[in-house]
């Protein structure tokens, strides 16, 4: 029943119109960005922003994208059923509620897999159409070379789709608790911009996964520029906060919708 | 007649905080009967629907089919229940076929299925349409193609022609009463209109402020008098 209901949401998800325009929006933004990067002169001799070390770069753009479009797109996922009604259609059903949230989940979670890797993936051509492959030189000298780079990339991106499971959680459990796609959107993305300042005041960021999600992204683009990195903390903090996070807020998400009136 | 019982409501209150929607509601619906649910905007109709489909829980009472507890057993017991709650509500930029496609997958029903009701409601001509271009009465019928799919034993429709012009309400209600009549179904047709009930049902139940005020057989004309009478004194009461 979870694998139809999963291919239900699915087709849910792809055949309206909102999510392509969002895509549509995001990759003209980031294409627009690696552009406009990558036919501006250096300023200088050691300006790194030339040759081939902008691949690092390329993909950070691509995951910084993809999030946001992941966090709208699940925000509305649910919060349009309740704009449209159609959740007293499906909720009739005899199904049982905890079911329809694990299929919006994870055909949220697929659609949110295949966008990091389509803007990724795009980014990495416009850099290559524009700049070409490479290893990353500094000076003459080479600091990473390409294998290593691709190495670091693969596991950038790996790491930002494990770190989107609790975003994609976050959106439909923010979804959930409106009745209007905009209200929904509209905080989810304040949410998103507070969590990470208000994890660090409170000396909590360790433990929010926004922190990791940044700085997986910020770990690929300096790798671009051949500055010192690590993924220590990405992988042995990151890694659990995610996992911890995306169990919590899917779990609030199951509970909630469980016990809830549809009332509107 | 007597009918060998279906459905079976006990007890049943819904409170809001310090506001009670629905106040230790019983009744029961037999096979093949169809009962009018009558009562005025705010008198608990909607809530007491949202109950028994599941969408509103129950602060105390019960609700079972044929004997089985649907508040407390898994989904599947309420396979045998079609509702439509309020307006009928389907994706604006799918197809009305598309979306009845995505409910007959879940009850795993073929598509001859799906085929077969859109013709049967009338609306075989506008199947690939897209549903947010449907006509109010069209939107009702392919609510009532929904409902039928998964052969219900009960279907519970919430002022059904709530929306539609005379024509289009008489309509709505032919194709109902043939419906049940070819489906073998009970129904619960909550409405605030008396000659609704009158067409449709061989029971009313009038529900005033979350109670339950009175529960009447409809043989003849002086039956439905007994109703409006009753529908009268509370209209007057509310007004006064």
């Amino acid at each position: 029943m979870l694998t139809e209901l999963s291919r239900q949401e699915a087709i849910k998800l792809l055949t309206q119109r909102y999510p392509y325009l969002m895509i549509f929006m995001v990759l003209a933004i980031q294409t627009g960005n690696m552009l406009k990067q990558a036919l501006t002169p250096p300023s200088t001799s050691l300006d790194i922003v030339t040759g081939p070390q902008q691949w690092g770069q390329g993909v950070g753009w691509g995951l910084q994208f993809s999030i946001f479009l992941i966090l709208v797109v699940g925000s509305m996922a649910i919060s349009r059923e309740f704009s449209l009604g159609t959740i007293k259609t499906f909720l009739v059903l005899p199904i049982e509620r905890r079911h329809w949230v694990g299929a919006k989940l994870l055909a949220l979670v697929v659609f949110a897999l295949l966008i990091v890797l389509t803007s990724v993936i795009l980014g990495l051509l416009v850099v290559a159409l524009t700049l070409g492959w490479g290893d990353v030189v500094r000076e003459g000298v080479v600091l990473y070379t390409s294998g290593q780079v691709w190495q670091n990339v693969l596991l950038a991106i790996g790491l930002t789709c494990l770190f989107v499971l609790p975003v994609c959680a976050l959106g439909l459990l923010v979804g959930s608790y409106f009745t209007s796609s905009g209200a929904a959107v509209g905080v989810t993305l304040m949410l998103w911009f507070v969590l990470g300042p208000v994890s660090d005041m409170l000396g909590l960021g360790k433990w929010s996964f926004s922190t990791y999600l940044t700085k997986a992204v910020d770990v690929v683009e300096k790798m671009g520029k051949g500055l010192p990195f690590q993924w220590d903390a990405l992988l042995y903090e990151g890694v659990p906060v995610s996992l911890v996070s995306f169990v919590v807020l899917s779990g609030w998400l199951v509970i909630r919708m469980d016990r809830k009136d549809i009332t509107d | 007649m007597s009918h060998p019982e279906l459905l079976k409501v006990t007890h049943l209150t819904k409170t809001f905080g310090s506001f009670t929607a629905v106040k230790d509601l019983s009744f029961s619906i037999g096979e093949g009967e169809i009962v009018g649910f009558l009562g005025q905007n705010g008198a608990g109709k909607s809530t007491t629907i949202k109950m028994l489909s599941r969408l509103i829980k129950p602060t105390s009472g019960d609700i079972l089919l044929r004997g089985t507890s649907i508040l407390t057993s898994n989904a599947e017991s309420r396979r045998k229940i079609g509702v439509i709650v309020e307006s009928p509500r389907f994706f604006p930029h799918l197809s009305g076929y598309k979306n009845l496609e995505l409910l007959a997958r879940i009850y795993q029903l073929p598509n001859t299925r799906v085929e077969e009701l859109l013709e049967r409601v009338g609306i075989s001509h506008a199947a690939q349409e897209r549903f947010g271009r449907y006509s109010m009465g069209m939107k009702q019928r392919l609510g009532l193609a929904a409902v039928l799919l998964n052969h219900p034993e009960l279907i519970i429709l919430d002022e059904p022609t709530n929306g539609l012009d005379p024509v289009g309400s008489k309509q709505i209600r032919d194709l109902i009463k043939d419906l049940v009549v070819e489906n073998n179904v009970s129904v619960l047709i909550s409405t605030h209109m008396l000659d609704e009930v009158a067409f449709l049902c061989n029971r009313a139940m009038i529900i005033h402020k979350g109670e339950l005020m009175l529960e009447h057989h409809l043989h003849q004309r002086s039956d439905i008098k007994k109703i409006e009478d009753t529908f009268a004194e509370i209209a007057a009461k509310h007004i006064a």
